[in-house]
């Protein structure tokens, strides 16, 4: 019964597909190493996870509508690095700088989104450009070196805790929340699976597939401006080289979450289940002290194992 | 529904990966090492450095490796972890600065001692954060520029030679002041020396090729390139050799690897600044012992940077050379 209801529901089959391997890997982990079931380690798992898992809340966005968003790391950069560009040398308030660079993230995204719908051209290239001119202006702005040294005030708020919980995670929570809200709550994110399913029958049933891709990607751009943001506050610097291939890992744990790469499928718990899956293992293996030779394996084997265990689950 | 078979043999693969790479058990000692990049020649020497001390010395030290010289956020939560084996002592080889203080300042608060090696966290600077580093060993990469600085006027006899500069990965802080260094000392020892650009080739050793090709065209009477790093100086020496240029064009790299001093050997590149991270990780170790032994703190120790050319190859004499690696 319970294997019916999940077969016939490909969501529910990935989701419990990617739980039970999170479970898998926790007990593996919890044997293997004394101090994963920790209070702190645990802590430290979600705080490593929170930088990614924003941006992979945004690509869920992207991916649920058919399209892929290579410029989520270079803008996350980007707005790291005009936050803290902002925060030292042009003395702005916090109160400034955190918003202006988040929203500069999602303006970036809406220009991608607006290229698409102008040129016609695949996501994958027209986010390309935007990859390659979101690191260029992050190296502009910084000279090419992390800008060191935030205020005092900034960087207790973005690294302290309330109620014992990091203020990291406490962002990517609320990202979180935000995510599941627009994207199963609104018809925002209806409109953005139907997008990713079919743009005909998309636009047959009145829906704006330019609109709504400008929108999807503006989301997206504004979760890339959040992770710079906690990037900037986690590492006490904006970095210009921040994030070199966390676009990559972010679709990963989007697809190990259960998403069609091809769109009209994805969920935003899944998401974070596929982050997760990815934190806890390389939390794991640095526990363990694997040696990163055998970790870069051992990763790509556990993909393997995800991408085998999802088709077989399908087939049958 | 699951197939426990599959899984079941999947995760003993897994065990059987894992459990011959772990070194979990092997840290008693609680000596943590934390290096910046493992794919890195750089810090591969520095990390043998680090395990041949450690078994002459009889300790059994745990080695991270950051997965990339670009991750600064994932070396900073290696150091997190590795901060759970509630060690002696960190000795981190930090990607920059903020890093390498973020990382101490959270082990100083559990009572953890901290050194760093590589030098980029310097005494001064953590104290001026509020740590206490045990030690600080590694090389000046300012110096490092000055050095090939100085060896540019030795074998230069124009005053005012052409001079093209290869840089390494942009945002990279070591690159930039192996840059700087060489900048302002050729400035202050050859004021007329013409700087004619000043180009990254991101570490790579045809991107550099292409751009000294690119400058030589445009600018045919060159008398120098400075490359960041050997690999770069090894593109450049291919460019110099293809353009038949090799009496004029001198070439300086950076590290002292061995394929660069294989070249100094043939001819093909006049000299390389070596930095010695083998002799820096061998000194972290008896650094640290010390430290964690005797409770030794604010220890600063610069390496040498001996500029190797075929002379020096040759005579074979100096000491150094055999921390060369």
């Amino acid at each position: 019964m319970f294997a019916r209801i999940l077969t016939q529901n490909p969501n529910r089959l990935s989701l419990a597909q990617c739980l039970f391997f999170l479970a898998a890997l926790g007990v593996f982990f919890s044997f293997t190493s004394p101090y994963f079931l920790s209070v702190s380690n645990i802590n430290n798992i979600l705080t490593a996870s929170a930088v990614i898992g924003l941006i992979a809340v945004g690509a869920t966005f992207v991916i649920a509508s058919g399209h892929i968003d290579l410029s989520s790391a270079a803008v996350m950069a980007l707005c790291g690095t005009v936050c803290a560009w902002g925060l030292q040398k042009g003395e702005w308030s916090p109160w400034i700088a955190l918003p202006v660079s988040v929203s500069l993230g999602g303006v970036c995204g809406l220009v991608t989104g607006f290229l698409i719908t102008l040129t016609k051209a695949p996501s994958f290239i027209v986010s390309l450009g935007m990859m390659s001119i979101a690191r260029a202006a992050a190296y502009i702005v910084s000279h090419g070196m992390p800008i060191y040294g935030l205020p005092d005030n900034v960087i207790t708020g973005g690294q302290g805790a309330i109620a014992s919980v990091p203020v990291p995670v406490l962002l990517l929570l609320t990202g979180i929340f935000l995510g599941w809200v627009l994207l199963t709550q609104t018809k925002f994110g209806l409109h953005a699976l139907i997008l990713g399913d079919s743009v005909f029958a998309a636009e047959a049933t009145g829906i704006s597939a330019n609109r709504v891709r400008l929108k999807v990607f503006g989301v997206a751009g504004l979760y890339s401006g959040m992770a710079g943001v906690l990037f900037m506050l986690r590492t006490n610097a904006g970095d210009p080289t921040a994030g070199q291939s966390y676009e990559l890992i972010a679709i990963t744990a989007v697809i190990l979450g259960g998403a069609n790469l091809f769109g009209g499928r994805a969920t935003i718990i899944g998401t974070m289940l596929g982050v997760l899956c990815l934190g806890v293992l390389q939390n794991g293996l640095n526990l363990l002290a694997v040696s990163t030779y055998y970790q870069i394996l051992f990763v790509g084997m556990v993909l393997l194992a995800a991408a085998f265990l999802s088709r077989v689950g399908y087939r049958r | 529904m699951i197939p426990s078979k599959s899984l079941l043999a999947f995760f003993l693969l897994m065990l059987a990966v894992v459990l011959p790479s772990t070194k979990a058990q092997a840290d008693e000692d609680g000596y943590v090492f934390i290096l910046a990049a493992h794919d890195n020649p750089y810090w591969n020497i520095l990390g043998e450095g680090i395990k041949d001390a450690a078994k002459a010395k009889g300790i059994t030290p745990v080695i991270y490796e950051a997965q990339n010289g670009r991750d600064a956020e994932g070396e900073l939560t290696i150091c997190l972890t590795a901060l759970l084996r509630k060690p002696k002592i960190i000795v981190m080889g930090s990607l920059n600065s903020s890093v390498g203080i973020q990382c101490f300042k959270k082990a100083v608060a559990q009572g953890i001692m901290v050194a760093d090696v590589d030098a980029t966290v310097s005494v001064d600077e953590a104290e001026k954060a509020g740590i206490k580093l045990a030690f600080s060993v590694g090389s000046d990469n300012t110096h490092v520029g000055g050095e090939a600085a100085k060896y540019v006027q030795t074998v230069t006899v124009k005053p005012d030679p052409k001079i093209l500069i290869i840089e390494g990965i942009a945002g990279s802080v070591p690159n930039q002041k192996r840059v700087t260094g060489f900048r302002s000392k050729i400035q202050a020892l050859m004021p007329q020396a013409i700087i004619v650009a000043s180009l990254s080739a991101e570490g790579d050793r045809l991107k550099a090729m292409n751009v000294a090709l690119d400058v030589i065209q445009r600018q045919p009477d060159l008398d120098i390139i400075y490359a960041a790093n050997d690999d770069m100086a090894l593109g450049a020496a291919e460019a110099v050799r293809t353009l038949h240029r090799e009496t004029r064009i001198k070439i300086i790299g950076v590290d002292g690897t061995a394929d660069a001093r294989k070249a100094i050997l043939d001819g093909r590149l006049n000299a390389s600044v070596a930095q010695l991270p083998y002799l820096m990780g061998k000194r972290s170790v008896d650094l640290a012992i010390d430290a964690v032994t005797n409770h030794k703190t604010g220890q600063s120790e610069t390496t040498a940077t001996p500029v190797l050319d075929k002379a020096l190859l040759i005579a074979n004499t100096d000491p150094l050379l055999r921390y060369v690696r």
